[in-house]
């Protein structure tokens, strides 16, 4: 999340003025990842929970630009709290090798915790919604852009269309823009909780309150009599996800049936890991979606939108691999497939796995994903073969050996398969 | 800013309200009062009345001037609501020629729409005379219960008077708007709204200025002129038990009972028991005149209405129940409507939610106030305004094999919405379909309305049940709706935007807006033909108190008084003549030689 927070810096103020910052208490210092500077503890003296970032920037004596950064670095080791910035906890604990997952599983605890914890959140929760209220919530969010980051693609690494992030002849500034496309851009992939940014166990007020700040900022009325252009149907689109997700939240039935799809959907995911899109659209919407683009051609229409996150998610991964960053980048694979099924992608991934020796039931779900995709796909069988043996498990290696020289001739294939039965 | 009017266009009374800076208020008639009489008439010189001034001539003008007119409007001719009327009003109703509903004043047959549209403009031109300035923009507030031709025909009036509206709201979401409005109001409230003509219950969730409506429902039928009515029933029966005479065939006494009865249900709200006394009510073939001399007390009252309110009470539990809430999830009730400050609606609406109705509010003015916040909201972007999140009252669907309906977008759905739902052909070598559009909550699929059809053709010959088509309907923001047929298999598409009849054609609507305007042409010229005779007489005043004046000097007068006298007097001789039917140009002449003749008197007066 920081690190979407750091590539956003370029673009667009990190922080709300009016956000007041407060410090963390019982933070061990000795076991920060990173050793603030004397500026950045000078700073952190000031921070005393009524100063906004506002005063603090105009009185540090450090600069606007200066102040803003050493706010962020404070909030990276944990030294203070932001409302509407979520605390990256694991950053001061031990970088593990395996960084990512362990980031992702920060998250978990806030949905699905249990007791004192859960006080804990909801009422952060709420103070937080309260400092909202107080500062004029939306009125500042404007300018910054509601945060996204918590979306399965951040904006920081959502390709925006320049085209509509130029465009001066639209009422809608482009923080604003950014946070539509983005939504727009994968309203499939999101489950309403992600989209609510609220807990699985969120309470009915709690999605009450974030159905209303939602409503409030995506609402096409906000626009009344402007012409959107291409934005109109984007903010459509999205306020009616609002509705459909508040419509589900709010009905006690629907939201359990809804909770054990989703549940069961996380199943398959973990098993399988090349499940279908959560929320996956019915066929009928899909071949709505279908017909309405090749009718009007638009590219904000689903499968394109898909497809952009798709190629997103496998560039993040290439990249990874490129920077030997496996676990990572077999996460982004695993991701782009959620998304789009995709033999390459699938096979890509598993050798990755399998070259670096590393995670091979991954490596594994991920072939086999290739092959229930094309169940006569050599290079898929040739690696579920190369699994196995390294597993150890013969029998099912040379099945599969068998099956690659049913379909091709591989010298490798043969030699192993001939090995194996010799042993 | 921009400014954006609100007005409650009430079944009995209207009312018109903006925002002026951040504060949202009523404007009060040319007469001080906040709310002007939803009445219209035509007198016998052909002129509208409208308001306060319509209403004070009702009794001696019945046949032409209507009142309720809301309870007509965007009505089919048939419909038992028409029927209901034709039967209680003392106005001509007649069918029009798209089986919509007109009345006939004065030998000219008006549309309702036409006859909203001169409430509207009066409520305009209050606005107009308070703002200074031609409020383009209004947003105007229907019952929630008011279905798409009823809304269209309100639009239309609109249009005819020369507003722009540019939102219809429900009148209970006004209300909650005025009630939730510039204060952090967390809450589940119920708005309970019986006004003169129609009952209306909505749920809202309220939080953060985002007034959210759960459910909604009402009845057009079901207001105080129901309540007027019964007592109107109660005291013709006396009559006619004690002298043998049906009062309500006879179009004076009428009248006069329905004031009666609409003023002793007022008095009852305060006192226990009232008297009604219309003397020289009736007369007799040998002359006799009778009189209706009787008390009406508030028990009596209660126990002839008694049923009506108890038939709200039955529509909120429906609603409550829609919304998946008790009673007891309801934090506050407003009430909206004249009919509210009846003690025993008080008394039902609190036993029936158990708690005490909120004061908060003025029951006359809240709708107006909050057609004027949503107008100010939408009109001037502002991050800290409120939004209302609307719901369609009605569901939507379309009519499928065997005449069932199958509703697709179901009522109280956050609007804007949209539904789809894929259907296939049900014949063989079937290739085209027809997609009905249809609107309401009937069980019988004829009970609902008919929004609009359309025929998709051209689909691939197959046997039944292979060709798929996808229905998609959208509702706008502003409430349009949108029907869609997609063939899946070709992509060929057919659409219709449901522009609900309103009753009236594009052709017509432009004809009653020039009508309209030329009435007003009319009138302008008219008041101006007034003012000139105004300033004729005071300058034929003038002269004549001169020529007083110079009569009382006698024997100094000299010739060319003499002649200046007589010059005026020749002027003053003609235009007393020609005043009361000259044209307006005609009137500008004699004003001027008038003008003329009384400067030179005047001057060669001053010289001697």
């Amino acid at each position: 999340m920081i690190e979407s927070r750091l590539l956003n810096a370029t673009h667009e103020p990190l922080f709300d003025d009016n956000a007041t910052p407060t410090q963390v208490s019982g933070v061990d210092i000795d076991e920060l990842s990173e050793t603030p500077s004397p500026d950045d503890f000078f700073l952190y003296s000031r921070i005393d929970g009524s100063t906004t970032v506002g005063e603090l920037c105009s009185t540090s004596g450090l600069g606007r630009e200066s102040t803003l950064e050493a706010l962020q670095r404070l909030l990276e080791v944990g030294l203070i709290d932001m409302p509407g910035v979520e605390r990256e906890e694991a950053s001061s604990a031990p970088t593990s090798s395996d960084a990512t997952s362990s980031r992702r599983e920060t998250r978990r605890p806030r949905t699905s915790s249990s007791g004192a914890n859960d006080l804990e959140s909801s009422r952060r929760g709420e103070t937080r919604g309260d400092d909202e209220a107080s500062t004029g919530d939306s009125a500042s969010n404007e300018s910054t852009g509601l945060d996204l980051s918590h979306l399965p693609v951040p904006p920081s690494a959502f390709e925006f269309d320049d085209r509509l992030l130029e465009r001066d002849d639209l009422p809608i500034e482009r923080p604003k823009r950014r946070e539509l496309l983005c939504l727009h851009g994968q309203l499939d992939e999101v489950n309403y909780y992600q989209f609510f940014d609220i807990d699985r166990d969120a309470s009915a007020r709690d999605i009450k309150h974030a159905y209303f700040k939602l409503s409030k900022r995506y609402h096409p009325d906000r626009y009344f009599q402007n012409d959107l252009g291409p934005f109109a149907e984007i903010i459509e689109d999205v306020f009616q996800h609002v509705t459909r997700g508040h419509r589900i939240l709010s009905d006690p039935e629907q939201r359990d049936e809804y909770d054990a799809q989703l549940e069961e959907q996380e199943i398959v995911d973990d098993e399988e890991d090349v499940p279908t899109p959560m929320n996956q659209p019915s066929s009928i919407d899909m071949a709505r979606k279908q017909d309405a683009s090749t009718d009007i051609g638009d590219d904000n229409s689903d499968p394109d939108k898909r497809e952009a996150a798709f190629r997103v998610l496998v560039n993040r991964g290439t990249q990874a691999r490129q920077k030997e960053q496996i676990v990572q980048a077999a996460e982004q694979f695993r991701k782009a497939l959620r998304i789009q099924r995709d033999v390459e992608v699938a096979l890509e991934a598993a050798d990755m796995l399998v070259e670096a020796d590393l995670r091979l039931e991954q490596a594994q779900l991920f072939a086999r994903a290739a092959l229930r995709i094309d169940d006569k796909h050599p290079d898929a069988h040739l690696l579920m073969a190369r699994i196995f043996d390294k597993l150890e498990e013969r029998e099912r290696a040379l099945e599969h050996y068998n099956q690659v020289l049913d379909i091709r001739e591989d010298e490798m294939a043969r030699r192993r398969r001939n090995e194996l039965l010799d042993s | 800013m921009d400014k954006c009017i609100g007005i409650d266009l009430g079944t009995t009374n209207s009312c018109v309200a903006v925002v002026e800076n951040g504060t949202p208020k009523v404007i009060p008639n040319k007469g001080g009062y906040k709310t002007t009489p939803s009445i219209v008439a035509i007198t016998e010189s052909g002129r509208r009345l409208v308001g306060q001034m319509a209403k004070r001539q009702a009794i001696t003008n019945a046949q032409h001037t209507i009142y309720a007119s809301k309870r007509l409007i965007g009505r089919q001719w048939g419909s038992s609501a028409v029927r209901h009327c034709i039967e209680t009003c003392p106005y001509e109703i007649v069918p029009g020629p798209h089986d919509d509903v007109r009345v006939k004043l004065r030998g000219k047959e008006y549309s309702l729409p036409e006859i909203s549209s001169i409430i509207l403009q009066e409520m305009k031109l209050v606005a107009e005379e308070h703002l200074g300035d031609d409020p383009e923009q209004t947003v105007v507030t229907v019952p929630a219960y008011f279905n798409d031709s009823q809304r269209q025909a309100t639009k239309d009036a609109g249009k005819i008077a020369g507003l722009d509206i540019i939102r219809i709201i429900n009148e209970p979401t006004a209300a909650a708007l005025a009630y939730g409005y510039d204060e952090d109001v967390e809450a589940t409230v119920a708005i309970y709204d019986l006004g003169g003509g129609t009952f209306d219950i909505s749920i809202l969730d309220i939080g953060h200025g985002v007034f959210d409506v759960l459910s909604t429902a009402g009845d057009t039928f079901l207001g105080g002129e129901d309540f007027d009515a019964r007592i109107i029933e109660h005291l013709a029966y006396e009559f006619a038990r004690d002298h043998q005479i049906d009062l309500r065939k006879d179009e004076m006494a009428l009248q006069r009972l329905r004031d009666a009865a609409e003023q002793a249900k007022i008095e009852l709200s305060s006192v226990e028991e009232t008297e009604i006394s219309l003397p020289f009510l009736y007369t007799q073939d040998d002359g006799e005149a009778l009189h209706l001399q009787t008390t009406l007390t508030r028990e009596k009252l209660e126990e002839l209405v008694i049923d009506l309110i108890q038939r709200t009470t039955k529509i909120c539990d429906a609603t409550l129940q829609e919304a998946g809430l008790g009673p007891e999830a309801i934090d506050d009730v407003i009430l909206v409507g004249g009919m509210t400050r009846m003690p025993r609606i008080q008394e039902e609406v609190e036993e029936f939610f158990g708690t005490k109705p909120s004061k908060k509010v003025h029951p006359d003015e809240v709708v107006g106030i909050g057609a004027a916040i949503q107008g100010d909201a939408l009109v001037n972007e502002d991050e800290e305004d409120v939004l209302l999140l609307d719901v369609t009252p009605h569901s939507l669907g379309i009519m499928v094999h065997g005449g069932g309906y199958e509703k697709l977008i179901k009522k109280n759905s956050t609007i804007p919405t949209s539904e789809s739902h894929i259907f296939t052909t049900v014949r063989d070598h079937q290739t085209s379909v027809k997609i009905v559009v249809l609107q309401g909550d009937e069980e019988e699929t004829e009970d609902n309305e008919l929004l609009g059809e359309f025929v998709l053709s051209g689909l691939r010959s197959a046997s039944a049940g292979e060709v798929e088509i996808e229905v998609e309907f959208s509702i706008s923001a502003d409430g349009i709706v949108s029907v869609s047929a997609t063939d899946l298999e070709t992509g060929k598409e057919q659409s219709i935007t449901v522009t609900a009849s309103s009753n009236l054609t594009e052709e017509e609507i432009d004809r009653m807006i020039e009508e309209n305007e030329d009435y007003l042409m009319e009138v302008k010229r008219s008041e101006e033909i007034e003012e000139l005779r105004t300033q004729i007489r005071r300058t034929i005043r003038e002269i004549n108190k001169l020529v007083s004046e110079v009569d009382d000097i006698e024997g100094s007068n000299s010739e060319l008084l003499r002649e200046a006298k007589e010059r005026a007097v020749e002027a003053v001789q003609t235009a007393e003549d020609t005043i009361d039917d000259a044209s307006l140009e005609e009137l500008e002449e004699t004003d001027e030689k008038l003008s003329r003749a009384l400067e030179a008197f005047r001057g060669v007066f001053q010289r001697t």
